[in-house]
């Protein structure tokens, strides 16, 4: 050893000779948004061979309409569904499944069985953590509230099997004016073949959403919902980027709605949040183009939002 | 200014200077380097180890197991063919289970435990270890494959295959040759982009990520095991603000230029992962698909895209090829190499050798068998003994003798004596749940993650009974009378005696098949006096097996046979 270095300084220094080092030197904060990002690697001039689209524009259209078909998952929707199958629980000593609280009756609570077959035919296997509030919350606004952490599995007497994981939670608050103020992530991967609808073939999901609409339907002022994250389906895969969902007397559209190419890479549909729901679709490679989407997918965000604002 | 800090700021500031010359660029392909370097410290002050010890470190290192008495003959007559033995040794197909063992060592993967239990598949109790191994070893798979196959590097962290098993293939969406059995060449069906290990459940069960890290330890890990830089290794002081949601943790990376200075590079790293994000880190679906619409929450959790170190990604597509184009992946595949077959870290003095490596790996298309052969015949692995003039610090750095790593142990006595230690099936050498993994010099992979290099206590322990358990079972079986087939004690029977000719050349075949050292006659006197010792305590007709499997037991334990 030429010098009487540490061993931490001597992994710092063969780091710094051996390796590339990202080096930031004095750090430009932005003051607000992202962080800046590491651009001390840029100038390896990297550029990996990249993939073809597989898709078409008028595909990837298509591809965005049909797995919009059965609207966007529901969790109040969801929820409800876990509740009717839970329903069917067998209460007793240990009881199938068992509880955590062997006194609980209702269908929330927390679970946990290795699998178990009620009287009824049905089977419960997995865990859960399943609530849903309704009541007055600390700032004495009312509240419903539904959420669950779950990895299950729910067979019922038809041989239809429920399957969930993931987690959920979806707040609504009931605030001035007849406004209901809403917040949640739904997250997971679920399916039911013994339903029609979105859940019967599964999908996965990683919704958040944040909103305010009007309590019931009633109210002048328009509703609005914002969503982000993604959701997946044997159709296609969609990320959502600050889709704003604003509803009056018609239906506005703005954000991003994102389609997975096979390729892996993406397609970008920016909405520019006019009366039509159109906006401009764009991909690497791609020249932008001028879509616009079915009313089918505004009916389904249409159909959404009524769910979330009934309570 | 003291010396060592001198030289850090030198190199902090030749780092940081932003010139392209900074970087190493790749060579010409077919020119040899330019220069000749200097002689390096092995060069210098070490001596090589001879021959047939050599060829046994050799074996050992690539197959795990001690070479044959065939291949100590020929080393001996004419050591030239030793580079034509090595060959063979890296055709061998156990080179692959070897591998696997070798870079676990660096990947850390074969750990004890994930979130998810056998049961959550519907699988049996029984079946948690080759449960726990058939998910661990995933990406060494992969890496073990491309070396055997001799494939460029690259192909590692970009290939569109995965390697499964019968188990891996009934968990996971993956498509698995029908009729196949064992470790085969396999597909997952679930979207996910060509990625090589990076797109393996393997790696990222291993390396998870919880809630408020939104895979930043992923990012951090993959940064460590493909680039070999650490950031946990870059010096930070901040003030700690409460981190405890989302907001707050992101307002700290944004205001805090300590944080920044990592995070900078790391959160876009990160948002290129969250194909692997998990919304329950217990549910067996969730854990087991690729979730292709996650791909862009790192928008919405970091609030940042995807990149590569200031180089935008379009998804994690490009994850795989963009690092296998980044120079320091090839620098860090030697340096890994490098510290695996030296058994120790690599020390600034180490970095001419390995540009040279380097270089030669380039030159060579990546291929991992060229830069095996570059490292095997190099001075720093071949080294066992230093010169009289070398000064202290060099004993200190240069790994003169090496302990046999707990998989080379067990593969070594299994591939001799046919002894394996199992217990309700778990290999004992390789677990720590029920086993002496870790006891042994091994590594968890969580709580343990650097091999032992000094011997210890608990390894001799563990030895000792490693050692006790494959002699007994070696003089059980060769010296039954119907013995049809024998392992060690090939000369002797149970009527042979210290002092006849066979029993002297029973001790000198052992000597020489375990340790490739010629017996001596002070080594002699003590085994027999050792026999001699056991069989009268015994007395029974059983005494000589009994003496047998002492001899054999003390001999395994002998420090020549656990080092190489």
């Amino acid at each position: 050893m030429l010098f009487a270095l540490s061993r931490a300084q001597e992994v710092l220094v063969i780091t710094l000779l051996f390796g590339f080092v990202a080096c930031v030197g004095p750090v430009e904060t932005p003051a607000d948004g992202a962080p800046e990002q590491d651009t001390a690697g840029a100038h390896l001039a990297i550029d990996p061979p990249h993939q073809a689209l597989q898709l078409t524009a008028e595909e990837a259209l298509a591809t965005v309409e049909e797995t919009l078909a059965e609207g966007l998952p529901d969790v109040l929707n969801l929820h409800a569904l876990y509740e009717d199958v839970m329903r069917h629980r067998e209460l007793g000593d240990p009881g199938c499944p068992v509880y955590e609280n062997a006194d609980s009756t209702g269908p929330n609570g927390n679970w946990f069985d290795r699998g178990c077959t009620t009287t009824e035919g049905w089977t419960y296997f997995g865990n859960a953590t399943a609530l849903h509030i309704i009541g007055i919350n600390p700032d004495g606004y009312p509240i419903d509230a539904v959420g669950s952490s779950a990895s299950f599995q729910v067979t019922d007497p038809n041989g239809a099997t429920f399957v969930g994981g993931g987690g959920y939670n979806l707040d609504r608050l009931l605030i001035e004016d007849g406004r209901l103020s809403l917040f949640g992530t739904f997250g997971g991967t679920y399916a039911y073949d013994g339903v029609e609808g979105w859940l019967h073939d599964g999908v996965e999901v990683s919704l958040f959403f944040d909103g305010e609409l009007n309590h019931n339907g009633v109210g002048d002022t328009p509703g609005q919902l914002r969503i982000d994250g993604g959701v997946g389906r044997a159709e296609g895969q969609l990320s959502f980027r600050e889709l704003i969902v604003e509803r009056g007397e018609t239906m506005l559209l703005s954000g991003q709605i994102d389609l997975r190419d096979p390729s892996g890479y993406w397609f970008h549909l920016a909405l520019e949040g006019s009366e039509r729901p159109c906006g401009t679709l764009s991909a690497e490679g791609l020249d932008d183009q001028d879509v616009c989407l079915s009313d089918h997918v505004v009916l389904g965000l249409d159909a959404l939002l009524d769910s979330m604002e009934t309570m | 200014m003291s010396p060592a800090r001198a030289l850090l700021a030198l190199l902090v500031c030749v780092s940081c200077s932003g010139e392209p010359s900074e970087n190493l660029p790749d060579p010409p392909q077919k020119d040899p380097p330019a220069r000749t370097p200097t002689p390096t410290e092995a060069a210098r002050y070490g001596e090589p180890l001879d021959a047939p010890r050599l060829l046994r470190r050799i074996s050992l290192d690539l197959l795990g197991v001690l070479p044959t008495e065939d291949q100590l003959r020929r080393v001996t007559e004419d050591p030239a063919t030793l580079e034509t033995i090595t060959d063979e040794l890296l055709n061998d197909p156990r080179l692959e289970d070897r591998f696997v063992a070798l870079l676990n060592e660096r990947w850390l993967t074969r750990v004890d435990a994930f979130n998810l239990e056998p049961w959550d598949y519907g699988l049996s109790a029984e079946q948690t270890y080759p449960f726990l191994r058939s998910i661990g070893e995933e990406p060494l798979r992969i890496a073990a494959r491309v070396l055997v196959e001799d494939q460029p590097w690259s192909e590692v962290v970009t290939a569109d295959w995965t390697m499964a098993n019968e188990i891996t293939a009934e968990i996971f969406p993956i498509q698995y040759p029908e009729g196949g059995e064992g470790w085969q060449v396999s597909t997952y069906t679930d979207g996910r982009p060509a990625g090589g290990v990076l797109m393996t459940n393997g790696l990222w069960w291993r390396y998870y990520t919880t809630p408020n890290n939104f895979s930043r330890s992923r990012a951090a890990a993959l940064s460590r095991l493909f680039l070999c830089e650490d950031l946990l290794l870059r010096p930070i002081s901040f003030e700690s603000p409460a981190l405890l949601d989302r907001e707050s943790l992101n307002a700290a990376i944004r205001e805090e230029e300590a944080c920044a200075g990592c995070h900078s590079a790391l959160d876009p790293l990160a948002s290129a992962l969250f194909g692997f994000w998990w919304f329950d880190l217990y549910d067996p679906t969730e854990l087991s698909r690729y979730h292709t619409e996650r791909e862009q929450l790192g928008v919405y959790y970091l609030e940042t895209d995807p990149a590569w170190f200031g180089t935008p990604l379009q998804g994690a597509v490009d994850l795989g090829p963009t690092l296998a184009a980044d120079p320091r992946f090839k620098t860090c595949a030697v340096r890994t190499f490098a510290e695996l077959l030296w058994r120790r870290g690599v020390e600034v003095e180490d970095l001419p050798t390995l540009e040279t490596l380097r270089a030669g790996f380039v030159a060579a298309d990546q291929r991992p068998k060229a830069l095996l052969r570059l490292l095997l015949a190099g001075p720093e692995y071949r080294v066992g003994a230093l010169t009289d003039d070398a000064p202290d610090e060099v004993a200190d750095r240069l790994s003169t003798a090496r302990l046999m790593s707990a998989d080379q142990l067990a593969t070594a006595i299994e591939d001799l004596t046919g002894f394996t230690w199992t217990l309700e099936g778990w290999d004992q050498l390789d677990n720590d749940e029920l086993g002496y993994r870790v006891l042994l010099g091994g590594v968890d992979g969580v709580t343990v993650t650097s091999p032992l290099r000094d011997p210890a206590l608990s390894r001799v322990l563990a030895l000792k009974r490693l050692a006790q358990g494959a002699g007994s079972a070696v003089a059980a079986a060769d010296l039954h009378p119907e013995a049809t087939t024998r392992t060690l004690l090939s000369e002797v029977t149970r009527d042979s005696r210290p002092g006849d000719a066979v029993f002297t050349a029973q001790l000198e075949a052992l000597s020489w098949r375990l340790y490739a050292v010629p017996l001596d006659a002070e080594r002699q006197a003590e085994l027999e006096a050792l026999w001699t010792a056991v069989a009268a305590e015994d007395g029974s007709e059983r005494m000589a097996e009994l003496a047998w499997a002492s001899v054999l037991s003390v001999m395994i334990r002998d420090p020549r046979f656990e080092v190489l």
